[in-house]
């Protein structure tokens, strides 16, 4: 994957990416100034969010072809524009539902109506676009399952960091660690790799299915991908289960399981299908 | 992938991300005009405010069950945080805004402001912004925190006026 000067699928990642990134950085960095040790922990903290999938990457060494450039360019969308774009749609949506439906249904259901669909949307679109800048080196669905998984958890990254600083600020008792702590126990090990990762991994198993396959059949089941992520993040985000069902935390953690293994389960299926069907590539990648 | 269709692929991408950060914020600014609500009640996380004449909202600025509401009063935006328990005090929790406020780009903090809800005295900060100024007040009362914001590109002493008006409104159950 070599930087082409005349590539529009370049420049488009180029440009966007320097925009939301300077975004970005314009929204976080006066509250990281402020809150040091607390942005320091929670920057650590939901860092660690990437070892896994890159581990993940290591382990399927010998059926992915995609480059550790076009992993590392879907990672940074899913840091930057999908987390940029996801927070002026999502909070433009919310405002419409208020102005349709009144203030309380909207911070209601907005979380379970706008957020999944901005947010799968852009993150899908990122995996198109780092698809269509390394075309001719996906090999396999696994190959969109890992550059999926790897925009989500950039996704996962700034949007945890995020959750992190909030806390702290909305907290108001100074630079301390403990609220960083608290969303990273919840957002990150309890809620983490059940939702970003996860979702966009199954997004990007369908943009490869199409890649390779290339009929119009393909683009269907690429586009129901889609459709079904929205309703998996739709039914995570919502209410349901959330009290769990009044059996305190042992419900709450059933709750949390039974939201979010349905979509690791069509991961693992996906995984294994490919296995099964999509040949090992004759010169595997080099491990990282 | 041919030039052409890796420019179509540019282009549907590139129409996603306009389409969510500027089309819709866009449609919801056209189609989400500023009600009056002068005159109105709102109660934010245990704390009541009627509002004086002439303050309008935007439908998407209140949200009730996470305590937050912004008003627009003359061209100054009012924003109203409420939240608890809380276990510092006013000053402390002054303190705390003014941490936040002064790493922001071109604000630059002013002299301290008293501040007065119903019945209950608060801690304030003015600051001037690099497009205005605006002022942060600070309330706890029963471990209940409410903080006002407001920012404005010219806060005259009659928007200021009225402005501490809709403050002297925050009423803390029975304080």
């Amino acid at each position: 994957m070599r930087p082409d000067p005349t590539s529009p699928t370049q420049w488009t990642a180029v440009l966007l990416i320097g925009a939301a990134g300077i975004l970005l950085l314009y929204n976080t960095l006066p509250v990281a100034l402020a809150y040091p040790r607390a942005g320091t922990t929670a920057l650590v903290l939901f860092s660690l969010f990437a070892v896994p999938f890159w581990l993940l990457r290591r382990r399927f060494a010998d059926r992915l072809t995609l480059p550790a450039g076009a992993l590392v360019l879907g990672l940074i969308w899913g840091a930057t524009v999908a987390v940029m774009s996801s927070i002026f749609g999502s909070r433009a949506l919310h405002g419409l539902m208020a102005t349709a439906w009144g203030p309380g249904w909207a911070e209601r259901w907005s979380p379970v109506l706008a957020a999944p669909l901005v947010e799968e949307v852009v993150k899908a679109a990122g995996v198109v676009l780092v698809v269509a800048i390394a075309w001719g080196r996906v090999h396999g669905v696994l190959d969109g399952i890992v550059l999926g998984a790897f925009c989500g958890v950039g996704f996962q990254i700034v949007e945890g960091y995020a959750f992190a600083m909030s806390s702290t600020v909305v907290n108001r008792a100074g630079d301390v660690v403990e609220p960083v702590v608290a969303v990273f126990l919840v957002r990150g090990v309890l809620a983490g790799l059940w939702s970003h990762p996860v979702f966009t991994a199954i997004v990007g198993a369908g943009v490869a299915y199409a890649a390779t396959r290339r009929t119009s059949r393909s683009v269907w089941v690429a586009a129901g991908s889609l459709v079904a992520v929205i309703v998996l993040h739709a039914v995570w985000n919502s209410p349901l289960l959330r009290d769990g069902l009044g059996l305190g935390a042992p419900g709450v953690l059933v709750g949390v399981m039974i939201k979010g293994l349905p979509a690791v389960c069509i991961v693992w299926w996906l995984v294994r299908w490919a296995k099964r069907e999509e040949a090992p590539v004759e010169r595997p990648l080099e491990p990282a | 992938m041919s030039r052409k269709r890796s420019l179509a692929v540019a282009a549907a991408v590139a129409a996603v991300v306009v389409l969510f950060a500027l089309g819709v914020p866009l449609l919801n600014k056209a189609v989400s005009p500023a009600v009056d609500v002068g005159g109105e009640t709102f109660v934010l996380a245990g704390v009541t405010v009627t509002l004086p004449e002439e303050v309008w909202m935007r439908p998407g600025l209140y949200r009730p069950e996470s305590g937050r509401a912004e008003f627009l009063v003359g061209n100054a935006e009012v924003d109203i945080v409420v939240a608890g328990p809380y276990s510092f005090d006013a000053e402390y929790l002054a303190a705390e805004m003014v941490r936040l406020l002064e790493v922001q780009p071109g604000v630059q903090l002013t002299e301290p402001r008293e501040c007065a809800a119903d019945g209950v005295e608060g801690a304030g900060q003015s600051f001037v912004t690099e497009t205005g100024a605006g002022f942060a007040c600070a309330f706890v009362h029963d471990e209940i925190r409410a903080e006002v914001t407001a920012t404005g590109a010219s806060l005259d002493s009659g928007t200021v006026d009225r402005i501490d008006a809709l403050i002297a409104q925050l009423s803390f159950g029975a304080a």
